[in-house]
């Protein structure tokens, strides 16, 4: 178990080519704190007690199926809770918490450091990108043009990196030597 | 990239989410739709540098044990997974998306490193490499040769290389190749996972196969029983030009250039003279090869077709080895069935091989054996043949029917004419679909039998026309009679008359006639009329 483990280990960290693991130091403990603070105040906030419930049956969420879900759960279960949403600095506070948590479990083991740099950052470029380009078509075109624009812009991403992917790979080319044995 | 279920259920809640904000004009379902949205890309995008990674940190090699084997014949096929690593520090493994637990204590955490590692890892499910070997669809082999990471370096095999933070897997079959010709691997297969996105890329070398025919094991290429050495040595062009050994030195001609002036040679002897050279050399070869009927004569793998294969693939090898331009002209029943021009490059060998290899004997298109030309059925019929008068008849109407002195005058001239019979013979009509098509000097290879020798001397005929030289490598029937012999003596005679053929071809101007056999049938053979074997011999 323990050497099979540890080449499991190793060999993960081949994968993802990893350097020093990243301490879970007492910085990502504060700002995990400090979202997580963030998530409940705006939760509070905007639907009180069943604002807090909202948010523990998103952690519930959180453990079974993931961020991306859980995320969804506490936007859909505030609106549930609070149809109005009217307190846009609660709202803010609760997105940044979020924000947060998602950014510190990316760079948190068991998650190595360089995938979680490269998803820290691509995380924040998607979110500027797409928040910018959502806020603009929100304000000029209504509800449904921002759906549209956010999910155009969603499946051109995808598919940019697809492309960059095949484009990448079709290139590392074919050694074309024969191989051949010892006959 | 393919995404995993769990992606396409990620990508449809954000769509669920972007509707749903639309519909209930709920802005904070944008929110939602693009932080998820945001969180895939990045995932994705995460993935990508993960997978370049590996594709750079990867080795992987098939290897072949034989490269070379019979039909049916087995051999080893090896496939090493190898990753190498640049630090020698290791880290967790795991991925992003597990829930943390933010108020953990990181100094708990340090003094268990190992233990949190391991939990860690078993809790991992994301990064499965799975390689798995491009063997050609031909290939039958006892097990599918695919090994999977990090499973595959649980097993004992695995080799940590010392010093060079490289991990080596091998795995190991054993294939068949039931199917003659040349197979070349496809590189291998490397499909990488982490849960969420799968993306699969190919890499690695391609090795070849040479799956050869099942012959015989010595085949005899020679003259009255005495080997020839078909490839030895090299072929002088006889030619000058503008090559680069010298040929000769002669006196200057008017109709020579001044710039050809050797003007050392001309102060030495006090005329003007100019140096020749030789003219390059390659030769330009054609190969005939006769796959009709007949030629499927003989023990299993040792048939008359086996033995010519055997021959016209040395000889391909041969001009493969120097270069020289080659050509491939197939002849059955029908006509021909496989032409291809002569040139020259690592394709047309390439090809010409895999034609000769793939080369089965072909009755007539109506799935009859075609027009029997058994043993003897050609010697016998030689005599007869040269009279020819009812086909020249209807060759000729004309002249038969015509009395006057110019058709008397020409008549004899005819006679041991049959044209009909010979433009109808495969070989020679498949010949001369190509004779005109190659101009220039050309060596043509016939392989065939004897069991249609006019056609043959109509044939070789054709070939060594314009001064073009011609090798005839003959399969005499007698050799490959299923079976053993049933009177050596007969045999020897058979033989005998074989080869007073066979030296009748090779008295022709720049014709080689040479004989393909079994060797231990031929020396049977001899051996059997040894006492009148002089009389073999020219």
């Amino acid at each position: 178990m323990g050497w099979g483990s540890g080449m499991q280990g190793r060999v993960q960290a081949i994968l993802e080519r990893t350097h020093l693991p990243l301490p879970v130091n007492r910085r990502l403990q504060a700002l995990a704190l400090l979202g997580l603070g963030c998530l409940l105040g705006g939760s509070w906030f905007i639907g009180g007690p069943v604002g807090i419930g909202t948010v523990a049956l998103s952690a519930l969420v959180w453990g079974l199926l993931g961020p991306a879900f859980a995320i969804a759960a506490i936007h859909v279960g505030l609106l549930a809770v609070s149809p109005g949403l009217g307190d846009v600095v609660a709202i803010t506070v609760l997105e940044a918490g979020l924000v947060v948590l998602v950014a510190v479990g990316s760079v948190t083991p068991p998650s190595t450091p360089a995938t979680g740099r490269r998803f820290l950052a691509g995380f924040l470029v998607a979110l500027a990108i797409l928040g910018g380009v959502l806020w603009t078509a929100f304000e000029s075109g209504g509800h449904w043009l921002a759906a549209a624009t956010l999910l155009s812009l969603f499946g051109l991403g995808g598919f940019l990196v697809h492309r960059h992917a095949r484009v990448t790979l079709s290139a590392l080319g074919t050694d074309t030597g024969d191989g051949g044995g010892s006959a | 990239m393919e995404l995993t279920d769990r992606s396409w259920a990620v990508v449809a809640l954000v769509v669920a989410l972007a509707v749903l904000g639309a519909v209930f004009a709920a802005p904070v379902l944008f929110v939602g739709a693009l932080l998820v949205a945001s969180w895939l890309l990045a995932r994705q995008y995460s993935f990508l540098g993960a997978t370049l990674d590996v594709a750079d940190a990867l080795d992987v090699r098939q290897t072949v044990g034989t490269p070379q084997v019979k039909t049916e014949g087995e051999t080893a096929v090896t496939l090493a997974v190898s990753l190498e690593q640049a630090d020698s520090q290791l880290g967790h493994g795991g991925h992003g998306d597990e829930p943390t637990d933010p108020a953990g204590d990181s100094d708990a955490q340090a003094e268990h490193g190992d233990q949190q590692e391991n939990v860690a890892l078993e809790r991992d499910v994301s990064f499965i490499l799975e390689v798995s070997a491009g063997l050609p669809p031909v290939t039958a082999s006892s097990e599918p040769l695919e090994t999977t990471l990090p499973r595959a370096l649980e097993e004992p095999e695995a080799v940590e290389s010392p010093g060079k933070d490289a991990f080596t897997h091998e795995v190991a079959t054993q294939t068949t190749w039931p199917v003659t010709g040349q197979h070349r691997f496809d590189p291998a297969t490397v499909s990488l996972s982490d849960g969420w996105f799968r993306e699969t890329f190919t890499t690695g070398n391609r090795p070849t196969v040479t799956v050869e025919p099942r012959g015989p094991d010595r085949i005899h290429v020679g003259e009255g029983g005495d080997r020839y050495g078909l490839l030895e040595g090299v072929y002088p062009t006889e030619r000058v030009g503008s090559g680069v050994d010298v040929a000769e030195l002669r006196e200057y001609q008017p109709s020579d250039a001044a710039s050809r002036i050797d003007w050392k040679a001309t102060a030495r002897l006090a005329k003007p003279h100019v140096r020749e050279y030789e003219v390059d050399a390659t030769r330009r070869t054609l190969l005939v090869v006769d796959h009709r009927d007949a030629l499927g004569r003989g023990p299993p793998d040792e048939t008359k077709l086996d033995c010519l294969r055997a021959v016209a693939l040395a000889i391909t090898r041969a001009a493969a080895d120097a270069g020289d331009p080659l050509g491939l002209l197939t002849v059955g029943e029908a006509g021909v069935t496989t032409r291809h021009p002569i040139a020259t490059g690592p394709e047309q060998y390439r090809t010409v091989r895999r034609v000769l290899y793939s080369l089965e004997v072909e009755g007539t298109d109506d799935g009859s054996r075609g027009p029997v030309r058994g043993r003897w059925s050609g010697l016998e019929r030689w005599p007869a043949l040269a009279r020819g008068g009812s086909t020249l008849e209807r060759a000729h109407p004309s002249l038969f029917e015509d009395d006057s002195a110019f058709a008397r005058t020409l008549r004899p001239f005819y006679a041991n004419r049959n044209p009909i019979a010979i433009d109808a013979n495969p070989l020679y009509r498949g010949l001369r679909s190509v004779v005109n098509r190659e101009p220039g000097s050309v060596w043509t290879v016939i392989l065939t039998d004897d069991s249609a020798l006019e056609e043959l001397h109509e044939t070789v005929g054709l070939a060594r026309a314009d001064d073009r030289s011609v090798l005839v490598a003959l399969a005499p029937t007698v050799l490959y009679e299923s079976g053993g012999f049933d009177s050596i003596e007969a045999a020897f005679d058979q033989y005998r008359t074989f080869e007073r053929h066979r030296r009748a071809l090779g008295r022709m101007d720049r014709v080689t006639a040479l004989e393909v056999a079994p060797a231990d049938r031929l020396s049977t053979v001899l051996s059997g009329g040894s006492t009148r074997r002089p009389e073999v011999r020219p």
